[in-house]
């Protein structure tokens, strides 16, 4: 029974806009299952997440994102450029082995840039 | 490649959501250390995480956040049962019903979603083939 995780659907009050700062950023492409309201995002590597059209943006706590990268410091400073926030700089995270930097996106979501080290085994089994 | 690789939920109380996890879904979770930062293994997939909203690890330098407030991210969990079946037993477990099982033309799946007693929200998802093949196997 390993019920695991299968998508992550982001809640947006500007669909398009949002999309478009994801895109520029990630290089991720979107279907637009329709336009506006409901739009799909391939990375390239499942999970795929969505994007879903919602009226007020996210406040307060909840459900950070991380996504893989080779350079967290160097995408962290493009997404400020594009409109982010700063959370955190590059730091080490002893308890994981892993390096990472965070920002808020201008719709509030939080995403953690995760330090690619090469050892990570797109759909590999987890273990404990 | 900039691949999702982890999601994490914040939760007052990483102890009790552990329970709460363990209970509904069978995952294996640890303690990463206990109360701060509890790593969740479904076994399959990627990793999860729970972790403790006020001092929110891995942040180095955490600010109190505001009350939440708007539709939270939502976490799609593959379930090995109708999508109905979980959700009855999450509310037995503390969970808030958001909707009961319904059908995503768009996607071709059966879903049902709950917000979890620290306030987010999870869609239990069953494919269209996956049912029959369900449905056949217990026939």
């Amino acid at each position: 029974m390993p019920n695991p995780m299968i998508f992550v659907d982001i809640p947006s009050p500007d669909v398009e806009a949002h999309s478009q700062f994801l895109a520029d950023l990630f290089g991720w492409e979107f279907n637009r299952r329709p336009a506006g309201e409901f739009h799909e995002i391939l990375p390239g590597i499942k999970p795929n997440l969505g994007m879903h059209k919602v009226d007020a943006p996210v406040a307060g706590p909840h459900p950070r994102i991380y996504v893989m990268v080779d350079d967290p410091p160097a995408y962290l400073e493009r997404a400020i450029a594009k409109g982010a926030t700063k959370l955190w700089d590059e730091v080490y995270w002893e308890e994981f082995d892993g390096r990472h930097a965070a920002f808020r996106d201008p719709w509030g979501i939080e995403i953690v840039l995760w330090r690619d080290k090469g050892t990570y085994k797109p759909g590999a089994a987890s273990r404990s | 490649m900039n691949t999702l690789v982890f999601v994490d939920l914040p939760c007052d109380d990483p102890v009790a959501a552990q329970e709460f996890y363990e209970k509904l879904f069978g995952w294996t979770i640890n303690p990463r250390p206990a109360g701060e930062f509890h790593q969740i293994v479904p076994g399959e997939g990627l990793h999860l995480g729970l972790f403790n909203a006020r001092t929110q690890p891995p942040d180095p330098d955490a600010k109190p956040q505001p009350p939440r407030q708007g539709v939270q991210p939502r976490t799609y969990i593959l379930v090995d049962d109708a999508p109905q079946v979980y959700l009855d037993r999450a509310l037995t477990l503390g969970a808030t019903k958001l909707w009961d099982e319904g059908w995503w033309d768009e996607f071709n799946g059966y879903h049902a979603s709950f917000l979890d007693p620290w306030g987010n929200q999870i869609v239990m998802w069953e494919a269209k083939d996956k049912r029959e093949e369900r449905l056949g196997a217990q026939a």
